[in-house]
């Protein structure tokens, strides 16, 4: 089991702890799992298809059991909402509950049905996460709310979090990346019970550091060399992109150092800032995208600190001095964001 | 009298839909609906924010053909400022849209479309050694159907669909109906394409992170 080392140096565990992950894994009965779609646009589903460490294949056919999806599911209609009924029979209190998508709720609840009798996803969803033995919000849509529930949010959408008094394990990303999603599912195998968390419940192995960290250009950060407009000489350097709106100072996630489809590349790499897919409403605190949020960092959500304070305290300092540096250039976007 | 059949969720697809079906007596539809049963607002989102941003959220309208969203309302709003691209940026998007319709493809037809005609059951009644004879008559090069590898495939799904654990994601579907028209071999070949088609998947799509950093959902 070729993988089972590279997911243990993953998830931060001893190297020790590679024959265990790989016999876990084995002896286990596969993991039943309940993968629900709410308001989303299938993006993580197909996130979890790239999972090549353990391939997806095997993880289908060997380690889990997807009792319930509807994207690979042969079965339809009542076919599949019997399916459906049976898995949160048969593993009550066993199976996992992945939901990918945020919830319309309120007036706007019925926005999103599924099934013959047309029932809300609220519905399916907080029936679904009564039993289960653990959540995970997959993807930020399932997390935050994510793009449906940006302003003006006319669908009323919000997290999974918000329509449950379980437990949610919060896995964001638009879409997080495929080790993400498997290798939260592989903790929970290994260890059987929930990761240690950060304040937004997302799992420390994952989101512990901030994009900017360990960013691969943050040397062109240190040193004051910045691209200034996309296409310039410092672009074709591979300069930092602070300056044409990177978040990655504001965001915490492991995509600097994992990537994405099997490490061929991520954002930054392919020379577009980063997004801050993964920080709570991000459409609206973290745009104009191609813009450095400069003086506008003291009114995002987070008060500008960020879900790690005393880290970012210090990070801030510093941008704050570049931002003074960079003033002249951080010209404020023509167009903001809607205000709720 | 006439009857309503409804179809909800319908599977293997993006996004949630809804299909109603009136049928006759003589088993002649009578009349047919189609709903999708998801509204979100993109639209309405869009509205009023930095048309740059833009793309980046209609890009979420579809995970699965992730690059189209993207690149249309990239030249949406180009067309409504009137902006000429280099050369190189038409030459990168070209790259990433067929990198796209390749993926897309492989995706579509085998393990979205493919169930509905490839019978996984009757696959395992399969002979082995005749079905890898018969991947030649379609295709000069066949893949992952030599004898070895359809044995393979025939004991991982056995032994999938035979344990004390059902299916999964393949059970309560319409095996052994008489609408799949094809042999145990040719449905064998089938299914060892499926599981061939989720590795190949895998390597286009990093075609496309080459240029767009990730996939799905580009950012450049």
């Amino acid at each position: 089991m070729k993988w089972a080392g590279a997911i243990t140096a993953m998830l931060a565990l001893p190297s020790s702890f590679t024959p265990l992950m790989a016999e876990a894994v084995k002896v286990a009965d596969r993991l039943p799992i309940i993968w629900l779609h709410m308001a989303e646009c299938t993006g993580c589903s197909e996130s979890l298809l790239r999972s090549a460490n353990p391939s997806i294949d095997s993880l289908i056919f060997d380690y889990i059991s997807l009792e319930y999806h509807e994207t690979l599911m042969a079965a339809a209609g009542w076919q599949a909402e019997e399916n459906l009924e049976q898995a949160m029979h048969k593993y009550k209190g066993r199976y996992i509950l992945m939901v990918e998508g945020g919830i319309p709720t309120g007036d706007q609840e019925y926005f999103l049905t599924i099934g013959a009798h047309g029932h809300s996803g609220k519905e399916s969803a907080v029936k679904a996460s009564e039993n289960a033995a653990a959540i995970f919000a997959i993807g930020t849509c399932s997390a935050f709310g994510g793009v449906q529930a940006a302003a003006p949010n006319p669908t009323n959408a919000v997290s999974l979090s918000s329509v449950t008094h379980k437990p949610v394990i919060n896995v964001p990303g638009c879409p997080p990346s495929e080790k993400n999603i498997v290798g939260t599912l592989l903790h929970y195998l290994m260890y059987g019970t929930l990761p240690a968390l950060d304040v937004y419940n997302r799992p420390k192995w994952a989101y512990r550091l901030r994009i900017h960290d360990l960013c691969e250009r943050r040397g062109h950060f240190d040193a004051g060399e910045f691209v200034e407009q996309f296409g310039d000489a410092g672009a074709k350097d591979g300069y930092c992109l602070y300056k044409v709106g990177c978040k990655g100072p504001y965001t915490f996630n492991n995509c600097s150092k994992q990537k994405f489809n099997q490490g061929t590349s991520w954002p930054v790499q392919a020379g577009h800032g980063c997004i801050g897919c993964s920080e709570p409403d991000f459409w609206d605190v973290m745009g104009p995208f191609e813009e450095p949020l400069g003086d506008a960092l003291y009114q995002t959500v987070f008060g500008g600190l960020g879900a790690d304070a005393t880290a970012d305290k210090i990070g801030i300092a510093l941008l704050t001095a570049t931002a003074v540096g960079i003033a002249a250039h951080a010209a404020l976007a023509a167009v903001k964001p809607p205000k709720e | 009298m006439s009857k309503r059949i409804v179809v909800d969720p319908i599977t293997r697809i993006e996004g949630h839909l809804r299909a109603e079906v009136i049928v006759g007596d003589d088993g002649i539809v009578e009349d047919a609906f189609v709903s999708s049963t998801l509204w979100r607002g993109l639209e309405v989102i869009a509205k009023g924010r930095d048309p740059r941003d833009v793309p980046l959220i209609m890009q979420r309208i579809c995970g699965v053909c992730t690059y189209s969203h993207y690149l249309k309302s990239t030249m949406a709003v180009e067309d409504a400022l009137g902006i000429k691209i280099p050369y190189n940026a038409e030459l990168v998007r070209t790259l990433m849209n067929a990198s796209l319709f390749l993926h897309d493809h492989v995706i579509h037809f085998y393990h979205l479309h493919g169930v509905d005609w490839i019978d996984i059951v009757s696959a395992l009644d399969a002979d082995v050694e005749k079905a890898s004879k018969l991947a030649f008559k379609y295709s000069d090069n066949p893949i992952n159907t030599g004898e070895n590898d359809l044995k393979k495939v025939k004991e991982t799904v056995a032994k999938f669909a035979n344990g004390p654990q059902g299916m999964g994601p393949f059970a309560n579907a319409y095996w052994g109906h008489e609408t799949y028209k094809l042999t145990p071999e040719q449905n064998l070949i089938g299914l060892a394409h499926y599981l061939k088609a989720l590795e190949m998947q895998r390597m286009i799509a990093q075609m496309m992170a080459i240029f767009g950093g990730k996939n799905p959902h580009p950012q450049v």
